[in-house]
């Protein structure tokens, strides 16, 4: 997986980065830790024991940014979040009803959207600007980055005296200090930032044009990291009791569920599609009893239902693979029934509303089952 | 990712009085300190318990000696750097009696046999015990001073959060403890 460090060393040499990955593969937290890294000039943010130090819990040691980020003195994180109704104007400039205080009715204003802001900031002398864009795939998104796409490219922003090269990108901007339209052009050290799901597309999907202006990262689901959360041997071995005998055999069978049901999400449906890591963990360390695993997993496990449920709408065969509810494993709550409507063939899905701890062994255990 | 099992994520501050000193020796009877001869007095419970049911894993019921009663405590495992080694001790979290309202108890310290490791502060600042924990729940135990806490290299977090309490221990209500949750992001060096 990606560290903070190597997205950093990344947009420094690209200037556009993308990180692309199902939930639960650590998008958000990597956004968290770059900006942390960006913004406190590299130090880190977690406090961390030294036990050979005098103090035990002594300042990160600290991180030397890359390039043009660690030698600007003044550094800005800005954040947004896309959404089905984001706007150009929200992004760059544009006009909009000037409904403040004392303004009179009918007034327009232009906006400074939060592209521009950082861009602005990025500007300034010895300024860096950070601009992370989170779900960058649930707006409109070509559109909000309206002509501005191909100025974003790295090679084709300003210099770093701010001057033009002659590679320089302009586009057509509103100014918000005089209303003229002007060229614009992004400065050198402007990052941005962004993350996305490729299965969660609200509005439309990226355009070719549009995700080639950007360096990918794209996380996947590990097995390895909810074996090491769990403190599970690196390979699963032996089957597993019926009813568990330790929080072991839970954590195991989850992992097992997990792994499984990925494989046939991403053979039924597109790897796109497949749960992260990040459902199973349980954000305060593990649980310490099998009542308090089953409970975990009963909820980890309820969101996953409704991630398959949507994932395979309007196709009951599809979700019964993946629940392995075709099977008949005697433990799973789920059955896949043939039936008829009028003399149509129909199937299926006969189960629980929602999981409950009685069952969700069991159901870890079918989901774990590997077809013939 | 970054995450490892030395990250921080609780630490917990307690200002070592005179007559806390004689609780490491189960001796503290006689003074103003209160809560016994061994156990270290945590007020107010309604703040501290929350954060002591997160930073403690085990529960055990136990009797009430003075009531007779069954009541639920918090116990785990701290471990202490003493010289080269590293000793290892049970530690125990008692919940408010009927005649101490809203105050919990650290419960039994003269087990950890730990008096000879507090630290007097050489400006005449306050001893102080503090606990830490690791992401992966290791809980660890360290004396030190108000000195060291104010002017040491300690991470920024924690050296504000330090600042912060000391700051107020000179002033009524005076608080004796705090807390610092880098997971749920709460705190408490005295209201």
């Amino acid at each position: 997986m990606a560290s903070a460090k190597e997205i950093l060393e990344l947009l420094e040499a690209r200037r556009n980065v993308l990180l692309a990955g199902p939930p639960g593969t650590g998008k958000s937290m990597l956004l968290s830790e770059v900006a942390n890294l960006f913004a406190n000039r590299g130090s880190g943010s977690t406090p961390r024991y030294d036990p050979d130090a005098e103090i035990p819990i002594p300042p990160s040691e600290t991180t030397s940014l890359p390039g043009d980020i660690g030698t600007a003195r003044n550094r800005k994180v800005f954040r947004s979040v896309l959404h089905q109704s984001s706007k150009y104007r929200d992004f760059l400039t544009g006009m909009m009803p000037d409904v403040r205080a004392g303004k009179p009715a009918g007034s327009f204003r232009i906006t400074e959207g939060v592209l521009y802001r950082a861009s602005e900031y990025a500007k300034a002398p010895d300024s860096a600007a950070l601009l992370i864009i989170d779900e960058i795939n649930r707006g409109p998104t070509v559109q909000v980055f309206g002509g501005s796409i191909v100025a974003m490219e790295a090679e084709k922003r300003l210099g770093t005296d701010g001057n033009p090269t002659k590679n320089t990108q302009y586009f057509d901007l509103l100014n918000p200090d005089d209303g003229e339209l002007i060229e614009y052009a992004f400065p050198t050290k402007l990052y941005i930032l962004a993350a996305m799901n490729q299965a969660d597309v609200s509005v439309e999907p990226l355009d070719v044009a549009f995700l080639r202006r950007w360096a990918p990262i794209n996380l996947e689901p590990s097995v390895k990291v909810l074996r090491d959360h769990f403190d599970l041997p690196a390979a699963p071995s032996g089957d597993l009791p019926s009813t568990p005998a330790t929080t072991e055999d839970v954590f195991e069978a989850a992992v097992r569920a997990f792994e499984a049901v990925n494989r046939r999400i991403a053979l039924g449906r597109a790897p796109e599609f497949r749960i992260g890591h990040g459902v199973l963990m349980a954000s305060d360390g593990k649980p310490n009893s099998i009542p308090e695993s089953l409970a975990h997993f009963a909820t980890c496990w309820r969101l996953i239902k409704t991630h398959i449920d949507e994932a395979f709408f309007g196709d009951v065969r599809g979700m019964a693979i993946v629940l392995n509810a075709d099977q008949g494993i005697a433990t799973n709550p789920f059955s896949l029934e043939e039936t008829t409507f009028g003399d149509a063939p129909r199937a299926q899905i006969n189960g629980p509303a929602t999981l409950s701890t009685d069952v969700i062994y069991g159901l870890m255990l079918a989901l774990a089952h590997q077809a013939d | 990712m970054s995450s490892s099992g030395t990250n921080i994520v609780r630490v917990f501050l307690f200002r070592i009085d005179d007559g806390d000193r004689r609780k490491f020796i189960a001796k503290a009877n006689d003074t103003d300190s209160g809560g016994g001869p061994r156990d270290l007095r945590i007020r107010p419970e309604d703040e501290f318990w929350p954060f002591f049911e997160r930073l403690l894993s085990g529960r055990e019921t136990v009797s009430r000696p003075r009531t007779g009663g069954t009541t639920e405590i918090l116990v785990d495992e701290i471990r202490c750097k003493d010289g080269s080694g590293e000793e290892r001790s049970r530690i125990e979290i008692w919940p408010q009696q009927n005649n101490r309202p809203n105050e919990c108890r650290i419960a039994k310290v003269y087990q950890w046999q730990a008096d000879h490791l507090i630290q007097n502060d050489p400006n005449g600042g306050h001893s102080v015990l503090m606990l830490f924990q690791q992401a992966d729940g290791i809980i660890r135990l360290f004396f030190t001073t108000e000195t060291v806490l104010r002017t040491g290299k300690w991470d920024p977090t924690v050296k504000a959060f330090a600042n912060e309490w000391l700051d107020k221990t000179s002033v009524h209500p005076r608080p004796k403890s705090a807390f610092l949750d880098l997971k749920t992001k709460e705190r408490y060096t005295g209201g």
